[in-house]
């Protein structure tokens, strides 16, 4: 049975969509298989490097970071990022025992065997650009007050807790059962700015105060898309169009509420 | 299994009939769709292990953030009594203040580099 439905989604997927040589995770690791390389490793070093010597030059102790895991053009209208995470400065610990001043990207990803499941995985800023479409970073750097409260959530069993494993790529952000990358950051970011942990209290103002994206996305291609895809799902949209979190709309929302923060594009030299 | 074959057959019906409708590929449902044929149809090396292989990166084991709430949690592992004054610097000055950061790449450890340990390494 599992045979036959490998064999028919392959099917469905040359015919209907065509195999893209340059498809890219929103929120797969760097180290899922698969995960192409676009460009050479010293251009990806040398970009990593110049988003974390950005974020160190602005003194952020905490910024919201994003990659473009697909070429903007092949992105729907209102979304430019794929992928958004937490960048904080920390202490590393090198394999050889010294420490060493950096920043580590605190990511929820997809699970490279069920991308319908997440995880919560920390790693570098090299790693998260690592399989990027183009080299452009989105960085959001929240008032210092904002930085703090972060830090405490992050460092607290409340991250953690705020976790929903359930992943769908349009995940709604005023609901509960599924849960994206960006709606984890939202989530996050709103329990520091409330100072709770419950979500319900979260999810109340989400509603009340977050613009979310709407996905405009002909219904029917989008029940294809539920079908035969475990990581597309529409269970946790209750109207149409669906609606998801993306980085833009995360700044929008920062921008208008939290006095002090900024957001930056970060392009290569 | 008859019902088995009539449900794939629909399927496949559909799924021909409709595929120059989808083939502009431009919904993140497709997208998706896309990437998890990309994920199973690749053997290829990862990205993250192209990266680890320039002989270009400093592998971590573990990173902390240098302060929350006003307690330093870094410098405990600094090597160096200057290392440990420049954590403490970092950590106590004012959000805001620019910060030192190494020059090193520092990536994750891959699995061929973690299985030469001898010991348990901690989460990056």
């Amino acid at each position: 049975m599992r045979y036959l439905r490998r064999s028919l989604f392959i099917l469905f997927a040359t015919f209907a969509i065509g195999i893209d040589s340059n498809a890219a995770g929103f929120s797969s690791s760097s180290s899922q298989a698969g995960e192409e390389v676009h460009f050479k490793p010293e251009q990806i070093i040398s970009f990593a490097k110049k988003v974390e010597r950005t974020m160190a030059a602005k003194g952020a102790r905490v910024a919201i970071l994003a990659r473009m895991g697909r070429p903007v053009s092949e992105l729907p209208e209102g979304m430019h990022f794929t992928h958004v995470a937490f960048a904080i400065y920390s202490e590393i610990t090198t394999k050889d025992g010294r420490t060493l001043p950096g920043y580590s990207i605190y990511n929820l990803y997809q699970k490279d065997d069920h991308p319908e499941i997440s995880a919560l995985v920390q790693d570098y800023p090299v790693d998260f650009f690592a399989g990027v479409a183009q080299l452009e970073a989105g960085a959001i750097f929240p008032s210092p007050d904002l930085q703090r409260r972060l830090l405490e959530v992050i460092a607290s069993p409340t991250y953690a807790a705020l976790h929903d494993p359930h992943y769908s790529v349009i995940a709604n952000p005023y609901t509960l059962g599924k849960q994206n990358c960006t709606e984890f950051v939202l989530d996050v970011v709103n329990s520091a700015i409330y100072q709770t942990g419950d979500i319900n209290i979260i999810k109340a103002n989400e509603k009340a105060y977050f613009v979310a994206q709407p996905v405009n996305v002909n219904p029917f291609k989008l029940m294809l898309g539920a079908m035969f895809s475990s990581e597309v799902s529409t269970s946790d949209q209750p109207s149409s169009p669906p609606v998801t979190a993306t980085f833009e709309k995360l700044g929008e929302y920062l921008l208008k509420y939290d006095a002090g923060s900024s957001v930056l594009t970060i392009l290569p030299d | 299994m008859d019902t088995l074959s009539r449900i794939s057959f629909a399927t496949w019906l559909i799924a021909a009939t409709i595929g120059s409708a989808l083939a502009d590929n431009d919904t993140q449902a497709g997208r998706a769709v896309n990437e998890s044929v990309q994920t199973s149809g690749h053997a290829s090396a990862s990205a993250a292990h192209s990266i680890a292989a320039s002989g270009q990166v400093t592998f971590a084991v573990s990173a902390v953030p240098l302060s929350v709430g006003g307690a330093v949690l870094g410098s405990g592992g600094a090597v160096s009594a200057a290392a440990a004054r420049d954590s403490m610097r970092a950590a106590t000055a004012p959000i805001g203040t620019p910060l030192k950061v190494t020059d090193e790449t520092i990536s994750v450890v891959p699995p061929n580099e973690a299985l030469k340990a001898k010991s348990k390494a901690t989460a990056p």
